[in-house]
């Protein structure tokens, strides 16, 4: 039974059409990205569900309840969803408790004490409580605003880019309270993010998103694996596109076979690593020809020609091979899917 | 600087040097009849501001062609001014609207003697200065304007009856700082002594409808209204609505009060020859031109002043009561007392 | 070629044309302030008398006071309907709201204590109803703040106005996402987050109040400022004149401190948002006519109700109008040089002043001195330059200076706070790359930093435009022979009681103003980060 759903939603800004037909679903106790480029409506897609914009088409429910639709429109502040802002937004003029609190109007003063003393202490922030916004570190401040989030115990929390404006260990370390925050709290989490590998890094489901479509849903590695689309593939990584034919229920590359029904040309999208170095006898691998090598660390990339076609191959570091070598390559299916070429 | 700021400041620099040579020098620039063209100017400092001054001017260039260049402001702010301004003061006549203030200019020294045997002969010894320093040109009263549908003419015939109670809430006055109302408590002062002064001040304030506010005209004004049955004012203001047709004059009167049986306290408007003055002769020009019959009619008919040149054509309301008794107290005794009289307003709550 | 900097004791300090112009500009700002001061200090002011004092001071407290209150209000409530709402008319609001500053203060105290005269239209119609006198007078205390409140508002309406249009959005989101309704959002963050601009608001409203001589001293309310003037001008006495102006120096700095502090406690931006439009909420139509009421009412008030009893008094009598033309052109020249100059000595200041706050902040304690007091401190050493040099008194040109450095100095503080916030959006790293190529600090600033601020210039120069427009006791003391300006010319009617002749310059005024007004209030309510420059 999911937690939030949202159908078809569209927004348009005049002639332009930010989001169009997207949907997804989340679970409690999940964590789900949405991830895609900049301005691809992933934002705004966000600020639909949390009742901070109105949708012209499709329709947002929550808990079994319509929050936005035809003739519907719960605001913001009657939705039981938590927003994490992409510059955090504390409230200069209140000190770091009193921002904690501030969602906790309802509660009775002891309760609310005793809530917003919990949540700071979950974010290990309890001793700055009598601090003001300004005098904090972005890492700080994140981690206020996640508490004030989550001190009203939301069943749907909602990050627009919650790490975009931190950096290396210190981006790794609040990602990792800011996931275990959320985790502990039971909630069904939507995280907005542009970065790939952060992405498939933290989150149980993806959503991709590009030109205000929703191109696909599904665990990380599902993505990854069976991407929807050759867009979809791209925005999880990098990916060698080659074209061609079918012929006898197999899709030819100048790279090796893979199994395709049908007849036309067909687009096969590969990941680097896809391709393997194989050894001289085996059968479907082919000899290629390396131009070029970049070392990457624990693997290098490697350039590779082959009847007439070029792929870049990442290559462990223990095979790598020197500039102008001739190679036996084979292509790992699974690594590797079939497109209608369009 | 951007050119266009450029060109903005460029224009706005020459419409203000265009615009001051222009109606400084106003239209009294000379006009085909025989006059002078260029007969030089004359330098005026007045703290008189109306029309009537701006026809003798006009008048006074047309006649002689020289150009009267002036600065209008309260008459201390001149005085002020030229001592500022000292030897090198471009001053020529000095004119002021209270015979106090004219008498302040005197002791400050920025005055030189008239010599011109006309003015001497034009104007009675007790409206100049004994040294010749300075001569008034018109009078006006400070008088008691009255409710006639309430208020009998033998009520309002002395001053000491705006302190009886039999006006008590019904008075209205404007407030101390006036010179008009500094000059006519200097005279009562000079007249009856401070501390009878300021028990009639005291008397008056008790006797005030509302605080002071509004000028004289206001004062009037609110007589009409009902609020007050009695008010002080200048003769002019009131006889400025009586030239207007102002319908509350049919039921405010003015009455002509008296000191001690001598007559209403009259103050004057007074001119001088500065120490320095570059252009004396024309000076001394000026000031007789204000007493000419012309000049003096003028007075009478624009701001409804009262003459001080004998035989002066004026109009009807006008001559009713120019000719009424005055006090005849030297107006230069105004200035001396002025400090005094600032001291009795400010213990009698008179704001 | 750079030049030579020759080292001096303190590290650091350079001389710099910039450096030298800043400080001609402070000197010069404060050249009258030091002299009110000196003269204060003197011998002669024995005719003051501390009852007489403590009555003028706090009469200008109170009516500080009373205006601060109904200035904020009234603006503050302004700015939220015209922010935060959606109904019919809210764009023609908008920037309409603003033109009662078209107005001098002292042309409203004119309509109004006509109006509400004892023998006016309005209590006599009342009396014929009600068969007694309702007291309305105008021309007391409570009259003189309700007419300056509504003469001031404005300023509390454009600073806050400005605070809410560059305000994040995201903080008010939050505040939904966190349970508050839109309005509640609003008075629990927005509002609280724009305090330190609805204070400054409330500093400048304070500040013209004190300054004003015009309107108080016409409706008969005794201030500090009106007894400078009349300690001046009654009385002529220098020293006591600026013995009554010190207490309002005092103000002007404590004013000048609460305003700046309103600057220091803003959050820095993260900029990581992209900038969204406040989201606003559509009045239905009780709520709408509500809100229309309260801005046509303001803007009545403020200056149609005036202004139009103006022409109607006007309309009585032949307007002067050679005199009109002549005392207009003179009135917009001396404004437009002013606002020039103005500017480009608070750009001077601003941009060489650097870290030397202070010195900025000293040169702007003149927005609080009344135009009298800044007169009255410049006749000292004006009075040198006419004894010194023989035939200068007769210069047109030696006075219109004098005159045109009272403005400056009274008015550098309101230059300074635009000209402050267009050079925010100057980076410290552009100045510093545009040293990196070849520039010295004065050239970084004429061709780096003024170029991108050049619109605050405008606004600057624009407010600098319409204060003079309006000014009249600074006016009145050092202008030239016959040198009459519009405000000038409505004084010296009024003064005489002819308030039908007064209301024409007045009404010129208007018109002359009313343009700028609008395109200041335009230029204020477009500036947004990342909008053009």
């Amino acid at each position: 039974m999911s937690v939030l759903e949202a159908r078809d939603l569209t927004r348009r800004y005049g002639e332009m059409t930010t989001v169009a037909d997207a949907g997804l679903s989340l679970e409690g106790g999940r964590i789900t990205a949405l991830l895609g480029p900049s301005g691809c409506g992933k934002s705004t897609l966000l600020r639909m569900i949390a009742g901070l914009e109105r949708p012209d088409a499709g329709e947002v429910w929550a808990g079994g309840r319509l929050l936005s639709g035809p003739g519907v429109f719960v605001p913001p502040e009657q939705r039981d969803i938590g927003f994490v802002f992409q510059d955090y937004a504390l409230f200069p003029h209140l000190s770091v408790e009193k921002n904690v609190a501030f969602g906790l109007a309802a509660l009775k003063p002891a309760e609310r004490k005793a809530r917003t003393m919990e949540q700071l202490g979950r974010v290990r922030m309890a001793d700055r409580r009598g601090d003001y916004p300004q005098a904090l570190s972005g890492g700080e401040q994140q981690r206020v605003a996640l508490a004030r989030t989550l001190a009203r115990q939301p069943a749907v929390v909602l990050l627009d880019e919650p790490f975009s404006g931190l950096d290396g260990r210190l981006k790794a370390e609040v990602r990792e309270a800011t996931l275990a925050a959320l985790r502990a709290s039971g909630a069904a989490a939507l995280i907005v993010t542009h970065d790939a590998e952060e992405a498939m890094m933290m989150a149980d489901d993806l959503a991709l998103m590009r030109a205000g479509r929703i191109l696909q849903t599904g665990t990380a590695r599902d993505c990854y694996l069976d991407p929807a689309s050759p867009e979809a593939a791209r925005l999880l990584g990098d990916t060698v596109e080659l074209r061609a034919e079918r012929a006898n229920g197999q899709a030819v590359t100048a790279f090796g076979r893979l199994p395709a029904q049908g007849e036309g040309p067909v687009l096969v999208v590969a990941r680097p690593e896809a391709f393997r170095i194989a050894p001289a006898d085996s059968a479907g691998a082919v000899d290629a020809q390396v131009t070029r090598v970049s070392f990457g660390g624990p693997f290098v990339l490697a350039d590779v020609t082959a009847g007439g076609q070029c792929a870049v191959a990442r290559i462990p570091l223990a095979q790598a091979p020197a500039v102008g070598e001739r190679l036996r390559l084979r292509l790992e299916p699974s690594f590797c899917k079939v497109f209608e070429a369009r | 600087m951007r050119l266009g700021v450029r060109m903005v400041l460029g224009a706005a620099a020459a419409a203000l040097l265009a615009a001051c040579s222009g109606p400084a020098a106003d239209k009294s620039a000379g006009k085909e009849g025989g006059a002078p063209a260029d007969a030089g100017v004359v330098n005026l400092y007045t703290a008189r501001h109306y029309d009537s001054d701006t026809q003798i001017y006009e008048a006074f260039t047309k006649k002689t062609g020289i150009k009267v260049r002036r600065i209008e402001a309260p008459g201390p702010q001149l005085i002020e001014r030229m001592k500022a301004e000292g030897d090198a003061s471009p001053a020529d006549v000095l004119v002021v609207a209270d015979g106090g203030v004219m008498g302040l200019a005197a002791e400050a020294g920025l005055l030189q003697p008239n010599p011109s045997a006309e003015v001497k002969r034009l104007v009675d010894g007790h409206l100049r200065d004994e040294r010749d320093l300075w001569a008034a040109v018109s009078r006006r009263a400070r008088v008691i304007a009255y409710d006639s549908t309430k208020v009998k003419p033998e009520e309002v015939d002395t001053y000491e009856e705006l302190a009886s109670p039999r006006f008590k809430g019904k008075l209205c006055v404007r407030n101390a700082d006036n010179p008009y109302n500094l000059s006519l408590l200097s005279a009562l002062i000079e007249r009856w002594g401070p501390e009878k002064a300021l028990t009639w001040a005291k008397a008056v304030v008790a006797n005030m409808a509302r605080a002071p506010q509004g000028g004289d005209i206001d004062q009037i004004k609110a007589v009409g209204a009902g609020q007050c049955e009695v008010a002080i004012t200048n003769s002019y203001y009131y006889l400025r609505l009586v030239a207007n047709g102002d319908e509350v004059t049919k039921k405010v009167l003015l009455a002509w009060p008296s000191i001690d049986g001598r007559g209403a306290h009259v103050n004057v408007s007074g001119a001088g020859i500065a120490k320095n003055a570059p252009n004396r002769d024309n000076a001394v020009k000026f000031i007789e031109f204000m007493l000419s019959p012309e000049a003096q009619a003028i007075f009478a008919n624009v701001t409804n002043e009262f003459p001080v040149v004998k035989g002066t054509r004026m109009p009807e309301r006008v001559a009713a009561f120019a000719d009424r008794p005055a006090d005849p107290l030297p107006v230069s005794r105004y200035g001396a007392r002025q400090g005094e009289a600032q001291r009795v307003f400010e213990e009698a709550g008179w704001r | 070629m750079t030049p030579a900097a020759r080292p001096l004791a303190r590290p650091g300090l350079r001389i710099e044309p910039l450096t030298v112009a800043a400080a001609i500009a402070a000197a010069l700002a404060l050249l009258p302030l030091v002299a009110v001061v000196v003269t204060a200090l003197g011998p002669g002011a024995d005719s003051l008398k501390w009852p007489t004092f403590w009555r003028y001071a706090a009469t200008s407290a109170a009516l500080a006071g009373m205006v601060a209150v109904g200035a904020g209000v009234l603006g503050t409530l302004a700015a939220w309907l015209v922010v935060m709402h959606r109904f019919p008319g809210r764009d023609l609001f908008a920037w309409a709201l603003v033109l009662p500053l078209a107005a001098p203060a002292f042309a409203m105290a004119y309509g109004y204590a006509d109006l509400f005269d004892v023998a006016g239209p309005i209590r006599t119609a009342l009396r014929s109803a009600l068969g007694a006198d309702v007291p309305l007078e105008t021309r007391s205390l409570p009259g003189a703040a309700m007419v300056l409140s509504l003469a001031f508002y404005p300023y509390v309406y454009l600073t806050l106005r400005a605070a809410l249009v560059n305000q994040s959005v995201t903080a008010l989101e939050a505040a939904r996402s966190l349970g508050r309704t839109a309005n509640g959002a609003f008075w629990a963050v927005t509002l609280p987050m724009a305090r330190p601009a609805i204070a400054a608001g409330m500093a400048l409203a304070v500040m013209e109040t004190l300054a004003d001589y015009g309107a108080v001293s016409f409706l008969g309310v005794q201030t500090l400022t009106t007894g400078v003037v009349r300690a001046w001008s009654v009385f002529g006495s220098t020293p006591e004149a600026a013995r009554l102006a010190l207490p309002l120096l005092g103000a002007a700095a404590v004013l000048m401190f609460v305003e700046r502090l309103s600057r220091r406690n803003r959050m820095a931006d993260t900029g990581a948002a992209r900038w969204r439009p406040l989201p606003t909420q559509q009045l239905g139509p009780v709520g709408a006519s509500l809100a229309i009421l309260f801005c046509f009412g303001l803007i009545a008030l403020g200056l149609l109700a005036p202004a139009g009893w103006l022409v109607w008094r006007g309309l009585t009598v032949e307007p002067e109008t050679a005199r009109l033309v002549a005392s207009g052109i003179r009135a917009l020249g001396l404004a437009i040089i002013a606002g020039v100059v103005t500017t480009a000595l608070a750009a001077a200041l601003a941009l060489g002043a650097g870290q030397r706050r202070l010195l900025a902040r000293a040169a702007s304690l003149g927005y609080a001195t009344p135009g009298a007091v800044m007169a009255v401190g410049l006749l000292a050493p004006a009075g040198f330059l006419w004894r010194g040099f023989h035939g200068a008194a007769e210069g047109v040109g030696v006075a219109l200076a004098l005159l045109i450095l009272a403005y400056a100095a009274r008015l550098m503080a309101a230059a300074l706070e635009p000209v402050d916030a267009g050079l925010e959006r100057v980076t410290p790293s552009m100045v510093r790359a545009a040293r990196s190529l070849g520039q010295t600090a004065t050239g970084a600033a004429m061709k780096v930093e003024l170029p991108i601020a050049r619109g605050a210039l405008l606004t600057a120069a624009l407010l600098v435009f319409i204060d003079v427009l309006k000014e009249l006791p600074a006016t009145l003391i050092l202008r030239p022979f016959g040198f009459d300006t519009l405000a000038v010319m409505a004084d010296y009617y009024a003064k005489d009681e002819r308030l039908a002749q007064a209301s024409w310059p007045s009404l010129a005024i208007v018109l002359i103003a009313l343009p700028a007004v609008v395109w200041l209030t335009h230029r204020v309510g477009a500036s947004r980060p990342g909008a053009p420059i």
